[in-house]
């Protein structure tokens, strides 16, 4: 599965992994130390979410640190949650 | 030895000291270091040397002892408080008063806008930040993200015992694993649950993440003292453990020092320098001196177990034994490690004393005392003697001549001793031209802490002028800077 999108809470969730993540990266020209976990790009609203994968194989997020998640699309919905309740 | 108290029970200076040492940190730039350090374990993952496997607690020890360290050169009297979150739990508690941390953030932004830490203060910009964050302003959310620990939880997690368990990792289970129910139940949710700024990899932007972490690391040193018999896990050369978790791996990014931290390096806190105020003095460790007068103790009540340290300078044939009416079984642990075992002796001392001998390395060693009977109790003293003379340690003559000394390695300390026969004021100073850091222990015990200076003698020498009772004392003298060395001199004058 090369791409995902969701919508959730009217938010739209893109996940990109394999090959269209690798691509994604190299066209945005993002730097090595930036680039995070490894054949994954995520995205909420067009705006890129920085990923890492612990070495238990649990997603956090850039700003959300402390909740890992089992996939990247969880991770998306909990920072969606938390940026609703500013609201 | 430094005592980390509650927050809630600091006075309003102490609070302003802590405060003030902060902001100076966050001044001279070395305040955003520490945060680039935590935001950068983090970016490391898969192999986070910090979180989500057995390092965890060691190397935050490690991490809060180093800011501890930073802070005292701002201000000596400095310590960690600790947030107890089981007992100060609301948006209204004191630790959220303008004169500490400031605050719940406001608006949609979430910014906080009151307490020193107020981006409108002009002294709290946010630099170091997590990937694609552009918010230079302290941020919180309370209670947006889910709650704080509770006692019952925070007692759950206390009695889970291995310390940790395989795959060493975050999917270790919080049931057979004592740090995966710390990290995961007790210590997540601190972060989610003041939110902002918090939750992120570079959450020490919000200086309460010190307050949270040390009460994470005042619970580990709890659980040790109540598992003493549980050593850490795994050791070393474990398949499939990260680089850094291993027992004596070294502990990034501090691996490429002279002498690296390590997991089982920290495991001793009070070794490192500091202790809590809430630990009981009856189940203290007591320090003994090599070469000191029986030390009277007693054990008080059926099944006591007392615990003594002891710190070997140089290696060469030791004693520890007992003396007095009781039957006690002595048992000696070390070096530098309480649960790495080396013997036991019920009754090879004098009538029912214990009596060990041992060739030891230097180090510290523990000793833990029992009565023979579970049922029993009774006073008994204890001593540990050296057969050799103590070479590591030079002795000072008081109004003698200036010793000379050479820092010739980074991040190496010089033990001297110097005797008082009466009390009165005394001058310990340097001299030279390097810039030396000096720590003033005693009388009578190389633990205890009495005052340290960097550079208030000529240049960057450091010099004490105290009043000071007789007895022994203890000077250790190192470079102000990790990686310095240099030849000295330092003498004693009345």
């Amino acid at each position: 599965m090369a791409e995902q999108r969701e919508i959730y809470k009217g938010r739209q969730i893109i996940l990109r992994t394999g090959a269209e993540a690798s691509a994604a990266k190299a066209a945005a020209g993002i730097a090595a130390e930036e680039s995070g976990a490894e054949d994954v790009e995520l995205y909420i609203d067009a705006e890129r979410i920085f990923t890492v994968r612990d070495a238990g194989g649990s997603f956090i997020g850039s700003g959300f640190a402390f909740d890992p998640q089992p996939t990247p699309l969880d991770l998306a919905k909990k920072i969606i949650d938390y940026r609703e309740t500013g609201k | 030895m430094g005592i980390r108290k509650n927050q809630s029970s600091l006075s309003a200076s102490e609070k302003a000291a802590f405060i003030a040492a902060v902001k100076g940190l966050k001044t001279n730039g070395a305040y955003d270091v520490f945060v680039a350090q935590h935001r950068a374990a983090f970016m490391a993952s898969p192999n986070d040397p910090a979180h989500r496997g057995p390092a965890f607690l060691p190397w935050h020890r490690e991490y809060l002892r180093r800011f501890e360290l930073a802070l005292q050169q701002v201000d000596p009297d400095v310590t960690i408080p600790y947030w107890d979150w089981t007992i100060d739990r609301t948006v209204g508690a004191s630790l959220w008063s303008a004169d500490f941390m400031g605050g719940n953030g406001t608006g949609t932004n979430r910014r906080v806008n009151t307490g020193p830490f107020a981006f409108s203060t002009g002294e709290w910009a946010l630099t170091v930040l997590d990937p694609g964050d552009s918010t230079n302003f302290l941020t919180r959310s309370f209670g947006a993200m889910g709650s704080l620990p509770t006692q019952q939880a925070v007692s759950a997690a206390l009695n889970v015992v291995p310390y940790d368990s395989a795959p060493w990792n975050s999917n270790s289970s919080t049931n057979t694993s004592f740090r995966s129910r710390l990290e995961v139940v007790i210590h997540n949710p601190g972060h989610m649950w003041v939110g902002g700024s918090m939750m992120a990899m570079a959450s020490p932007n919000d200086p309460v993440f010190w307050l949270h972490h040390c009460n994470i690391d005042r619970l580990w040193a709890e659980w040790q003292r109540e598992n003493p018999g549980a050593i850490y896990l795994p050791p070393s050369g474990t398949p499939d453990v990260v680089a850094g978790h291993g027992r004596d791996d070294p502990m990034p990014p501090w691996n490429n020092e002279a002498s690296p931290p390590t997991p089982r390096s920290v495991l001793d806190h009070h070794a490192l320098g500091y202790t809590y105020d809430d630990e009981p003095v009856s189940a203290g460790i007591i320090s003994l001196t090599v070469g000191a007068q029986p030390t009277s103790a007693s054990i008080a009540q059926a099944g006591e177990v007392d615990i003594y340290s002891f710190v070997v300078a140089a290696a060469g044939s030791h004693v520890i034994e007992t003396q007095g009416p009781t039957d006690v079984v002595a048992a000696l642990y070390g070096p530098n490690d309480m649960t790495t075992f080396i013997s036991e002796d019920d009754d090879s001392g004098p009538g029912a004393n214990s009596r060990i001998e041992r060739n030891l390395t230097a180090g510290t060693y523990y000793v833990r005392i029992r009565h023979y009977s579970g049922s029993s109790s009774g006073p008994y003293s204890i001593s540990v003697s050296g057969s050799a003379p103590q070479p590591g340690i030079q002795t000072i003559q008081v109004n003698g001549p200036a010793v000379q000394g050479t820092i010739s390695a980074a991040n190496e300390r010089d033990m001297y001793t110097f005797t008082l026969t009466s009390a009165g004021t005394y001058t310990i100073e340097t001299a030279g031209s390097t810039d030396c850091f000096l720590t003033l222990f005693g009388p009578d015990n190389p633990a205890t802490f009495v005052a340290q200076d960097d550079d208030s003698g000529p240049g960057t020498n450091s010099r004490l002028a105290l009043d000071l009772a007789p007895g022994a004392y203890f000077a250790q003298v190192r470079h102000y800077s990790p990686t310095g060395t240099g030849a000295y001199s330092i003498s004693v004058r009345s």
